[in-house]
């Protein structure tokens, strides 16, 4: 990857590779997750993407990028911590398959979206912020119609009361009302003067060139930001909660504060307990609660590795509830004893690894893996990741998971009768 | 071995068909370092009632192309996905209305073991009653699962609402009961029927030499020997023209109603290729019409005729043929209205040439991207092996249209049956 500063909190990186039939362009805002904020750029994301004052309907949005051979415009808001990133993201056709200047084309298109957004007078387009108002209001309800995402969404609240994996980017009806264009508009300016920004440039392109069209395309200026992202969630007392729906399974979250940040020497040890304890076929999780006693589908432990923070989830009937509650911990114990076999620690290290190396043939992979790089100050290669997955002993694992303790508990409860109300 | 290449998308690909009639492909990705794998039958949802050329039923429980695809993953020793894992590599599989797909991927270069894992565990069932029972819990779980998804839940019930007889009014996974119903015998007679070589495709997309792959798998194969199968198909009962419900509302716990509006065609008598042509025409026309493409969409959203979920479905199948307009909104009636009237204006609109020319672009962006992803690659590929239209024919069909077909498709299809569903907040009641 070639970096370079285009000015003081401005990176351009760009990953040549002939792999792939696009070139992806993904501007990365990064700022301090914090609430209001958080929710009022999740708002600006959905206005970002949508009209510009080139392309001021979405008619002649459509038409540009068809023109493009179907290349996407999109922006989304993602946490990492204590930070939060607006991404945009243009994704277009490499033109050495079609001809003509498709790569100069797609990087107007990201300027004109990114440095010239619909407006009426000062403040971004009124029009645009009522339908996105609109979109903002359909994600809360359907958050909250998809049990499993309100499940986890729920465990993370519990969980990280007062801290960063308490915020959520996406705000509560209520909190929804009180979002004004006035407080979007100033975010908007807000992010391009004080953001810290990652440009990537991943595909088929002379370097040469990509720098030189996005330094023109793109003029912005020096700016001051300390860079905070992965952090150790900490809970005191565990707490548990439920509520109860009408659907026919019950969901359950559990979380667990890790004590291992992303930058620790400790973090592939982790990442390897985890796959043992949770995410491979041959986990405790899935041998004890699905494949010994038929109780769930789906069960599987992940880590939220900026956070500090393992989760584990599952779908299961009421009845079991408590069963299973019993079963995850009792896992969880068996790892903190040491009670796996060397087979399930090889087979864990090969699993980790080849998802490492699979990232490689996946673009977006490529670039979110640079892209923690960048926030975390640090250079991992595949090998060097490779080789400390590989050295990782059942000693440090059993240590990290003895120190673990259940801290939240969420479950979305099945009402006895929703089976048979639903059929 | 036949060694095609595409010099406009820059793909190679070598095709080729063992002696007991497996179908091979390889296609070849050397830049990339992953591998995807998949083994695949034409055996899926739809094809659980079956009849021979003597005209015998060979009637199973629906589902059981779902229930045949978690219990392949059995063996004498326990379970092969523990083997997998112990090979880094990830398996696992699929069962759609039209398919089972049993798959593996790995970025580990040694593709021999695994694959010769692949196909020995879908060549070979090995099932016990006790297993048998074990794995119904599970597989009730999972039909839960969806179950309580709305979206997934409208879409089921706008299949049931459609059609009487047809199985496309069962879930994939079938219900609690068929679960229940199926046993050893019946997997083992279902399998027998349906995972002969002759019937089904091995593809391999990835870096590997594909000659070294044929000699690993007729190594494979010499090994084995099959006995001759019937020759089975699907089979059908006269499906009526009519709707099974005009409007259905399904109570579930939910804040938002989403609201589905469907119709039912008579299944078209065509070739596959005339049968895809003609489901290309109608969607480009749906799409210039129904998307931001049409000045009058955001006219839609700014008075919340419809919201950000909108949209829609036409799929002309062998032996179905639907469209299906989705939205979430509080007044269905209103919906309904909106796309009956949107139908008649698209009666007598053609589809503007600029626009067919600029979706005729955005479809082949589209399908050059399904080359980014190793998986993407052999399920594409396997489906229009299934589907008996090459994916390269269907974007030569996709380009040749014109705003004739395109009229002409659209302007076939009679409107006349029509189902509405909503999945309603729970307080409203369930009517037929």
């Amino acid at each position: 990857m070639r970096s370079e500063t285009l000015c003081k909190n401005v990176e351009m990186h760009i990953l040549e590779t002939g792999k792939f039939k696009d070139v992806i362009l993904s501007f990365r805002f990064f700022n301090e997750l914090k609430t209001p904020d958080s929710w009022v750029r999740t708002v600006l994301a959905l206005m970002l993407a949508d009209r510009c004052e080139k392309y001021p309907t979405k008619r002649e949005v459509s038409c540009c990028l068809d023109g493009l051979y179907g290349a996407s415009a999109s922006a989304r808001t993602t946490t990492y911590g204590q930070g939060q990133i607006l991404e945009f993201r243009v994704k277009a056709l490499n033109e050495k398959y079609v001809g003509g200047d498709l790569l100069q084309r797609q990087i107007a298109l990201a300027a004109q979206f990114l440095l010239h957004p619909l407006k009426e007078g000062d403040q971004l387009s009124p029009a645009l912020f009522k339908e996105a108002m609109i979109n903002l209001k359909a994600m809360i309800q359907r958050r909250s119609d998809n049990p499993s995402a309100y499940a986890a969404s729920q465990c993370a609240k519990l969980m990280g009361q007062g801290q960063a994996l308490g915020i959520s980017v996406l705000p509560t009806m209520e909190e929804a009302e009180a979002i004004t264009l006035e407080q979007v508009s100033a975010a908007y300016e807000k992010m391009i003067r004080e953001d810290r920004i990652d440009m990537f440039v991943e595909g088929q392109v002379d370097a040469a060139t990509v720098t030189s069209l996005l330094k023109h395309a793109f003029p912005l200026e020096d700016r001051e930001l300390e860079i905070k992202s992965k952090y150790l969630t900490e809970k005191e007392q565990p707490e548990e909660k439920s509520e109860t729906r009408a659907i026919d399974q019950t969901t359950l979250v559990m979380m667990y504060p890790t004590h291992v940040a992303l930058s620790s020497p400790d973090y592939w040890t982790l990442r390897t307990g985890s796959c043992i304890f949770g995410q491979l076929p041959t986990s405790l999780l899935f041998q004890e609660v699905r494949e010994k006693r038929s109780l769930c589908y789906s069960i599987y432990s992940s880590i939220l590795s900026y956070d500090g923070v393992m989760s584990v989830s599952t779908g299961i009937d009421s009845a079991h509830l408590d069963e299973v509650k019993e079963l995850v911990e009792q896992q969880r114990q068996r790892m903190a004893e040491g009670d796996f076999d060397e087979e399930m620690l090889n087979t864990a290290k090969e699993m980790l690894i080849n998802s490492i190396l699979a990232s490689e043939d996946d673009p977006l992979s490529m670039i979110n893996r640079e892209f923690q790089n960048c926030l975390l100050g640090q250079t991992r290669s595949l090998d060097k990741i490779s080789d400390e997955i590989r050295s990782v002993d059942r000693e440090a694992i059993r240590k990290l998971f003895a120190a673990m303790e259940c801290k939240a508990v969420f479950a979305l409860i099945q009402k006895e009768d929703a089976h048979e109300e639903n059929c | 071995m036949k060694k095609i290449v595409n010099a406009q998308f820059d793909e190679t690909w070598y095709t080729h068909t063992l002696d007991n009639g497996l179908n091979l492909i390889f296609w070849h990705k050397p830049d990339f370092v992953s591998a995807a794998v998949v083994f695949a039958t034409p055996y899926g949802a739809l094809d659980y009632r079956q009849i021979d050329k003597e005209g015998n039923h060979l009637d199973f429980p629906s589902g059981i192309a779902h229930f045949l695809e978690h219990k392949l993953f059995e063996s004498d020793e326990g379970d092969v996905m523990d083997d997998f894992s112990r090979m880094g590599a990830n398996v696992n599989a699929f069962t759609s209305y039209n398919e089972t797909c049993y798959y593996f991927t790995t970025s580990h270069g040694d593709l021999k073991e695994p694959l010769n894992l692949l196909i020995d565990f879908v060549q070979d069932l090995r099932i016990t009653e006790e297993s048998v029972e074990k794995e119904k819990g599970i597989i009730n779980q999972e039909l839960k699962m969806y179950l309580q998804m709305p979206d997934s839940r409208l879409i089921f019930e706008t299949f049931k609402a459609l059609y009487h007889k047809h199985p496309l009014n069962r879930d994939i996974g079938g219900d609690e009961k068929s679960v229940n119903a199926t046993t050893r015998q019946l997997l083992e007679d279902c399998y027998k029927l349906n995972y002969h070589p002759s019937r089904m495709t091995l593809i391999v997309a990835g870096p590997q030499k594909p000659q070294t792959l044929l000699e690993w798998i007729e190594e494979n194969q010499k090994a084995k020997s099959f006995e001759p199968v019937k020759d089975v198909g699907r089979y059908l009962e006269e499906e009526p023209e009519t709707v099974v419900s005009s409007h259905t509302v399904i109570p579930m716990d939910v804040a938002v109603r989403k609201v589905s509006v469907a119709y039912k065609f008579a299944p078209l008598k065509t070739s596959a290729k005339e049968r895809v042509r003609q489901e290309w025409a109608i969607r480009c026309l749906l799409e210039s019409h129904f998307s931001s493409l049409n000045p009058d969409y955001q006219n839609w959203l700014d008075n919340e005729i419809i919201n950000d979920y909108f949209g829609y479905e036409i799929d002309l199948g062998k032996d179905y043929a639907m469209m299906m307009f989705y939205n979430e909104t509080e007044d269905a009636a209103a919906f309904t209205q909106f796309i009956e009237e949107q139908l008649k204006v698209l009666k007598s609109r053609a589809v503007d040439y600029q626009q067919l020319q600029l979706l005729k672009r955005r479809y082949f962006g589209e399908a050059m991207r399904t080359f980014n992803n190793m998986e993407d690659i052999a399920v594409a590929m396997i489906r229009n092996q299934f589907n008996g239209v090459s994916f390269f024919d269907t974007l030569e069909i996709i380009d040749q249209l014109d705003q004739q077909q395109v009229q002409e498709a659209f302007g076939a299809l009679r409107f006349d049956q029509r189902s509405v569903v909503e999945i309603s907040p729970a307080e409203d009641q369930t009517q037929a």
